[in-house]
This record gives structure tokens, sequence and C-alpha cells, in this order.
């Protein structure tokens, strides 16, 4: 090659050169790919990086220091170790009642939940009629849908004390006289209430979840199962819920967290008003004023527990997931 | 034209029979039909009531005749009133318009990229990437929301609509394994026939995998506008400005407009023209799901979320 390189001269540098520079795009190839896939990834993965990546670790390095966001200018921020972990685990006397708050609303709220959605997409999947169905359908995400203050506040318009249309109901058309309470007042049902509401808005989507794993379902199976004289119930326990295994799981993966409805009891009570007794004071609506309603904003502080918060959610789903799958083999 | 005719006489004969057929259904089904009732009520109540009342007049919203559903004096003072003590009301649906279209584009643009890498690209590391950014869904987000309200300070983004939408697109986990499906489930053989006519990778995802994906962008899209149009927590955290709140915010800010003093006004009163505002700021997401609702459901079992 060389000796061809120096009676050619120039032409064949250049050709070298382009020798060179295809040995180093297959190594680049080789190593790296296709490089328009990185291209094509830069948008999403820069946004992504910056607003949830970053968070996250800047959250967790959060909770083990002293950041107070309104203070930081002042006052320079600390690392604490775990004195957060330790102060409100001993020293915080809303702690421990407004975890409770929390945990009392996640049991209410998810067997519910998730049944009335398992209820409403076994309904809906046995209706024959495309039709028909596809008004269910709609009908069932609607909740979904609506702007979560809109379906709060619809809520507690029905609920209200005197014009409310559940107390006309149980008052002047049931005769229930002794059932109609104050609903929205009452410190021994507002943690219902407000479960009840979101249970309202997020069955429906667990519902279409569902469904569709419904509509997966191979139909044939059903035919068979009617051959061999199987009721409609029988149908859907020895069918429609083993198949529909894979589903259930990830529904109840996706949705085993200690859940605080912060959103609810801030848009039925108002921000910052903890409602009758406090009794709507759950940990996430906790966490929230701390860092944001409540001076100096103790970031550190609130991020102590909201770690503390998500250990306890994602050991919920680990179970979950372990017990399930489990015994499916 | 015989067989037109023939078909014709069928439709024709089929008339009645759907008439009967339906009340056979309702007597053998009558579990189903019940089932089928409470779903109907269990989700129609609250938002029927809320029509009710916005078209009642004050004295039917609070006087004797107040639980009929059907009031007796109809009237669409609610209606006519709503933006003279809801000035704000064009405000906030404008912001969120804004917020949402942006995040909807966004969010469908990104995620259709990097579903489409994901599934045909070879690059180094690029499963390693897909899954961790699926595996963040599930990491628990220790004070994610006061590090983004920290990050948004820095940046200058907090009390800004843009802000938001960069906020609410990097919310990326959902989108991209729907998109990354859907790309998977489309044909190589689509692609290489254009490949071979010279087009490049951007063509090639413009004009090919994009129309073949468009049912799960829509998907894409549906989710997006029906989660941003409502959405609270993060919106409250990150604007404080009066002036940039949008409709899911504002809406539970009506109570403060002085409902006190829209008593005075004989015709309507705070209750009526708050439910009428209700209505409307759910408008436009519910009339987006009726309307894809058939696309939503088909992209959603045709792969879209295949586990």
């Amino acid at each position: 090659m060389t000796s061809v390189d120096k009676t050619a001269g120039r032409g064949s540098k250049t050709e070298t050169l382009n020798r060179w520079w295809e040995l180093l795009k297959n190594v680049r190839k080789e190593r790296w790919g296709d490089p328009m896939g990185y291209l094509f990834l830069a948008p999403g993965l820069i946004l992504f990086a910056v607003f949830q990546i970053w968070p996250i670790i800047r959250g967790f390095v959060m909770a083990f220091t002293d950041f107070a966001f309104l203070r930081q200018l002042t006052e320079p921020t600390h690392f604490v170790g775990f004195a957060n972990f330790v102060e409100f685990l001993t020293n915080d006397r809303y702690f421990w009642p407004s975890l409770a708050r929390s945990l009392q609303f996640t049991a209410f709220y998810l067997p519910l939940m998730l049944g009335l959605g398992l209820f409403m997409a076994s309904a809906i999947a046995r209706v024959g009629n495309g039709r028909v169905a596809a008004f269910f359908r709609t009908s069932m995400y609607l909740p979904v849908i609506l702007p979560i203050a809109v379906s709060v506040l619809l809520w507690s318009v029905m609920l209200s004390n005197q014009f409310g249309y559940v107390n006309h109901l149980l008052k002047d058309i049931l005769g229930w006289d002794k059932l109609a309470l104050n609903w929205l007042n009452d410190k021994r049902v507002t943690l219902y209430v407000v479960a009840l509401m979101r249970i309202w808005r997020d069955a429906g989507s667990s519902a279409m979840l569902f469904l569709i794993g419904m509509y997966t379902i191979n139909e044939e199976l059903y035919e068979a199962a009617s051959i061999d004289g199987a009721s409609g119930i029988q149908k859907w326990w020895n069918v429609t819920l083993p198949l529909l295994r894979p589903t259930l799981v990830l529904v109840l993966v996706l949705n085993a967290t200690v859940v605080s409805a912060a959103r609810g009891f801030m848009i039925t009570y108002g921000i910052g008003d903890l409602g009758p007794e406090g009794s709507a004071l759950t940990l996430g609506y906790y966490i929230w004023l701390i860092s944001f309603y409540w001076q100096p904003l103790r970031f550190g502080y609130a991020a102590a527990m909201s770690l503390f918060l998500g250990i306890i959610s994602a050991l919920m789903s680990w179970v979950i997931f372990k017990v399930f799958r489990t015994e499916r083999a | 034209m015989h067989q037109s005719d023939l078909m014709q006489r069928e439709r024709r004969s089929r008339v009645p029979r759907v008439v009967s057929r339906g009340a056979l259904w309702l007597f053998q089904n009558w579990l189903l039909a019940l089932a089928l009732f409470f779903i109907f009520m269990w989700t129609f109540m609250p938002i029927l009531w809320a029509v009710s009342m916005s078209f009642k007049g004050i004295q039917e919203l609070y006087g004797m005749g107040s639980m009929r559903f059907i009031p007796r004096v109809p009237s669409l003072d609610n209606y006519r009133w709503m933006f003279e003590y809801l000035p704000k009301l064009p405000l906030y649906f404008k912001n969120s318009i804004i917020t949402t279209m942006g995040t909807v584009l966004l969010r469908t643009f990104c995620a259709a990229l990097m579903g489409y890498a994901f599934a045909r690209l070879d690059f180094r590391g690029r499963d390693l990437i897909f899954y961790s950014m699926i595996v963040t869904m599930f990491v628990p987000r220790a004070g994610g929301l006061m590090a983004q309200y920290e990050l948004m300070h820095t940046l200058h983004l907090r009390n800004s609509l843009l802000g938001l939408v960069l906020l609410f697109s990097a919310n990326l986990s959902v989108p991209l394994f729907i998109m990354r499906q859907n790309f998977l489930s489309m044909p190589r053989e689509i692609e290489d026939a254009a490949r071979i006519d010279g087009a490049n990778r951007w063509r090639l995802f413009l004009s090919i995998a994009v129309p073949y994906a468009a049912s799960g962008m829509l998907v894409v899209a549906i989710l997006t506008f029906v989660g941003v149009w409502g959405e609270w927590l993060t919106t409250i955290t990150m604007i404080d400005d009066q002036k940039l709140y949008t409709l899911g915010v504002g809406l539970a800010m009506f109570d403060t407009g002085g409902a006190e003093l829209m008593q005075a006004e004989a015709s309507v009163s705070g209750q009526g023209i708050r439910s009428a505002g209700y209505l409307l700021a759910s408008l436009p997401a519910i009339l987006l799901y009726i309307t894809m609702q058939k696309y939503f459901v088909k992209g959603m079992t045709e792969g879209a979320l295949k586990f």
C-alpha cells in the first residue's frame, strides 16, 4: 500500500484516508450501532432525565438534609443523616395519626375500587351488542375523564347536608333519617366519603384494563365451556378469572400503594383546611402541607417522610407481585 | 339489483324482531341488566344532578321542589350569567388549552420517536435505556414533587405554562411503552420496500412508521389530553399566579368568587352557576373521549397493552 501511495501521490492519499474513515465508521458501528437511534431518543431522553430522573435523585438526597426552601438563602443546608427519620418517627404528633389514616383509607379504597372495576368490566364484557357495550364503556370511563376537581366538587354537592341529593334520598324517599349524616363534616365518616369519591373516579380506569384483558380472551373457550354446560358464573370463575391473571397482577401492582388522596381532601375542604377535627389529614396531605404550605417549607423533612411512604408502598407491591406470581406456578 | 332488493327486504323484516329480541334478552339476562342499570346510575348520577342544577333557578335550587331531576322551570340563566360572575373562566380555558395541546403534541412526538428507536433501531444500550425508563415508574418518589419544585424554580419555569408543558411531557414511561409495542407489531417488510427505494430513517419514520402506529399515537394523545386537562396537584404546586391557573385548578377556586353576592341576583345562584361551570370545563375532555372512544378501545386492545 505505502509504495503505491508514494508513486501515485495525492490521489491515493485521500484513498487511504477514506479507508481509514471506513474502518473508523465500522468500529463505531460495531460499538455504538445505528447513530440515528440516539438522535431519535434525544428529545424524550433529555426531558425524561431532567424532569423525572433528576428529581428522583435529588429528592432522595434531600431526605437526608435539613433543606428548607425558604431558609436556604440565609442559612446553609446541612447533611443530617437519619435525623429527619428519627424526628418524625419519635417526635411528630401528626405523623402516626396521619399514617394510620392513610392506611385506613387504603384498606377501604383498594378492595372496593378493584372489586367495582372487576364487576363493571365483567358485566360489560358480557354485553353482546356492540353499540350497547360502547355506551357502557363510555359511561364507565366517564368519571375518569372529568377533571379531578369536578368529580370531587360534584360529590360534595351531592353529599351536602341540607341541599344534597343523597340526604334527600335517605330522608324523604327512603325514610332512613338516622342514616342521613352530615357527610362532609362528621369526623367519623370523612375518610370513607372521600374514599368513595376516589372509588367513583378510579374504578373506571381499572375496569378499562380488566375489560381489555377480557376482550383478548379467546371466545372459543367460552363456547367450549357452554357445551360442557357451564353457567355464566361458572364460566366467569373458571375461564375469565384464570386467564385474566396477568391483567389482575398488573392492576394490583400498579395500585398497591399507600393511598393518601391528598387531592381529594384538599379540594373537598380547601387547601390548608384539615377537615372536621383534623380528620382529613392523611400522610400525603401532611407531606404536601409541610413542603408547600407551612413556612419555612421544610423540603428535606417532607422528602424523608415521602421516602418512608414510598418504601412501604414498594414493599406492598412487591409482596402482592410475589404472592400472585407464585400462586400461578 | 336483485341482491340489493333482497337485502332491503331483510333489513325491513329485521326491525320488529329487534324489539322483541330486546325484550327477550332482558328477560333472560335480568341479572346482567340489573348490573348494567347499577353501573349507569352509579356513574351518571352526580353528572346528571349537576346538569339538572345548572338549569335550575335559585328558588328551585334552595326551595321546596329542589330535589326534582327535571326542573319545573328550566332556565338558561346560569349559563348566561356564568361569564359575568366567573370572569376568569375564558382565561382558565385558554391556559388549559395551551397547556394541554402543548403537552399532547410534545409528549406524543417524543414517545413516538423513542418508541420507534427502541423497537426498530439497533444501537448500543438500547434495551438498558428502555428498561430503566420503565422501571422508573416503580421507583418510590422520595420528595419528587419537592425536587421538581426546586428544579422549576432554578430554571425559572415556575409560574409558567411552558414549565407545565415540559414537566407533564417528561412523564414518558407509559406512552413510550405503548408506542414501542405498536412499532414492534409493524412488519419489517413494509419498511424494507421503502428502504430499497433509498428513503432515509427520518423519511421511513414519517411516511411509514407514523401512519402505521397512528392508533397507538391516538391512544397516547387521548390519555395525555384527559390527564392534563384535569390535572390538579402539580399545577397547584407549580402555579401561584391566578392568571395562569388552568381550568382543573381554577374550578376549585370558584367558591371564592363571592357566592353570597350572587344570591342577591333573583334568578341565579352560586351553586347553579358553579354547576354550569363544572360542566363546561369537563365538556372538551368528554366530547373528545366520546368521539374517539371507538379508536381508543381498538388501539388499547390491538397490542397497545399486551403484557
